[in-house]
């Protein structure tokens, strides 16, 4: 486990566009030396693009990328060996539906990362039991409730012991209930040191959570600093505006 | 039960309703089957099985024969549909075109005509002599367009979250095809994928119009021997039968499958 602040995202003149629809507008940030990092603004600000665009699943039109000093190309090649080292977490459906949740861990751990079968399970049986998943471990997803779900889903992300984790609104397709399990699993994980990066809307928890928050509107950084500072004093009103109607 | 009725049923309603259809079944096979005697029995028809029995070699010939062509033709025709659907979804426009057109052509015109031109036009152009040979793969290019479809729908059938996530644990594109992408699709494959090869079965009986001698070949052959239509015929509809019949069976039993893993 790595100690102290280890996560800086530097970010220059990112563009993407969907067709004519422009999703990342010249956005360019540079973070301090952190922990993690929560990313909030209102639908469509292009938040989940930008988490794509950080996990090797999207290649940006345009712009620069360095993480932990590292620049991420912009070919395929070293896309793909940047997505093994991230964990990616999606708001829905992460877990393959023809294998059972044991399995669903086991598998990039084999086959991506080249354990032994024997290591691999040992690996996806402590971490299931330290996540009290393991009434749950046989069961397919189709199976498992929501909560369920996304919790082994991040099991499994974190089970390569990635570089980096990366959260896209894992919570936003479950209800309360479910959502205070995967919020509980999330911080253990942080409380454990792990680095990551987390869309999210529920504003509560990412203050809870992160160290710093980057306020994203229309494709464009419109506040980023510790957490507080950009939840209770934000110098941006189109920020201070989207708290307000978001916490009333 | 019901088309737009997914009620989850009780283990006991589900062995009530198991029972009812074993019933229904039975009953429904006795009325049905004297139904054919009754119409059989006002044909007047004078019987003579014993003709045909002399020629009961032929029927076993027919069949055997009429079986391996059927399962070599369904082990190409699943390789053929499936290049044909990665053409169909290929980025290249040539090939997307191309395997369109195969699959209009192929669909839109009768076996009849392909088999006939493709023997004695295509395949005696180019060579091709062994009529066994051209028959098998006449039928599995035939089998492959219905097949492409089939699989092309599976593949789609797939969610492109499954696909995003493949991508983002790091599996390589042929480890998300095996591991992912069939095992998901099969499910969706596989029922109409028995159903087609059910059709295909029967559809090698067109084989016979070039002289291959296959179970139909047989069987027309008996009736010109011995006059006897409906004593030759009537065992080539059994002997197809018993060639498609546990299909249906598997078919029945992967749905099942499918729905107990949903």
């Amino acid at each position: 486990m790595k100690d102290g602040c280890s996560l800086k995202i530097k970010i220059e003149h990112l563009n993407h566009s969907f067709g004519t629809q422009k999703i990342l507008n010249d956005l360019s940030f540079e973070s301090r030396e952190i922990k993690s990092l929560a990313i909030i603004g209102p639908s469509g600000s292009g938040k989940s693009t930008l988490l794509r665009v950080l996990g090797g699943l999207i290649q940006a039109q345009s712009g620069r990328i360095e993480i932990n000093g590292e620049e991420l190309k912009p070919d395929e090649k070293s896309l793909f060996q940047h997505r093994k080292k991230v964990g990616t977490v999606f708001q829905d459906f992460n877990l393959f539906s023809n294998l059972n949740a044991f399995e669903n861990i086991i598998l990039p751990l084999v086959k991506v990362h080249g354990l032994s079968r024997e290591e691999a399970e040992s690996r996806a049986q402590e971490l299931v039991k330290r996540f009290q998943l393991e009434p749950h471990a046989k069961k397919k997803p189709a199976q498992l409730s929501g909560g369920q779900k996304q919790r082994f889903a991040i099991v499994r992300a974190v089970a390569i012991q990635p570089q980096l984790l990366l959260l896209d609104e894992p919570t936003s397709a479950l209800d309360p209930e479910m959502t205070a399990e995967v919020l509980h699993l999330i911080e253990e994980l942080k409380s454990e040191n792990k680095d990551f990066i987390l869309v999210t809307h529920n504003i509560a928890f990412s203050e809870r959570v992160a160290n710093d928050i980057l306020f994203l509107s229309e494709g464009a950084v419109r506040d980023y600093g510790h957490a507080e500072a950009v939840l209770k004093h934000s110098k941006s009103i189109e920020v201070q505006t989207f708290l307000r109607k978001i916490l009333i | 039960m019901g088309l737009f009725n997914n009620k989850i049923e009780s283990d006991a309603e589900i062995r009530l309703r198991k029972r009812t259809e074993k019933i229904v079944s039975v009953a429904v096979v006795f009325v049905v089957g004297l139904l054919f005697a009754w119409s059989f029995n006002k044909l007047n028809y004078n019987w003579n099985w014993s003709a045909v029995y002399v020629y009961r070699e032929k029927f076993y010939l027919g069949f055997i024969n009429t079986l391996w062509i059927s399962f070599s033709a369904l082990l190409l025709s699943v390789l053929f549909g499936f290049i044909i659907a990665y053409c169909l979804e290929s980025g290249n426009v040539l090939l997307r075109v191309l395997a369109r057109l195969y699959i209009e052509l192929i669909r839109g015109t009768p076996l009849l005509v392909q088999i006939l031109i493709f023997f004695y036009v295509i395949a005696s152009s180019i060579g091709l002599e062994n009529r066994y040979f051209v028959g098998i793969l006449n039928l599995a290019f035939f089998s492959a367009a219905y097949i492409s479809e089939i699989f092309r729908a599976g593949i789609k059938s797939v969610g492109q979250t499954q696909l995003e996530s493949a991508r983002a644990i790091g599996l390589t594109n042929r480890q998300t095809l095996i591991y992912v992408v069939i095992p998901q699709a099969a499910r969706v494959v596989l029922p109409p994928l028995a159903g087609q090869f059910v059709s295909l079965i029967k559809d090698s009986s067109l084989l016979s119009i070039i002289a291959i001698s296959e179970l139909t070949l047989n069987a027309q052959e008996v009736n010109s021997f011995t006059y006897s239509s409906l004593e030759s015929y009537l065992p080539l509809a059994f002997g197809y039968l018993l060639m498609t019949f546990p299909i249906s069976l598997w078919i029945r039993r992967i749905e099942r499958r499918v729905q107990l893993e949903n």
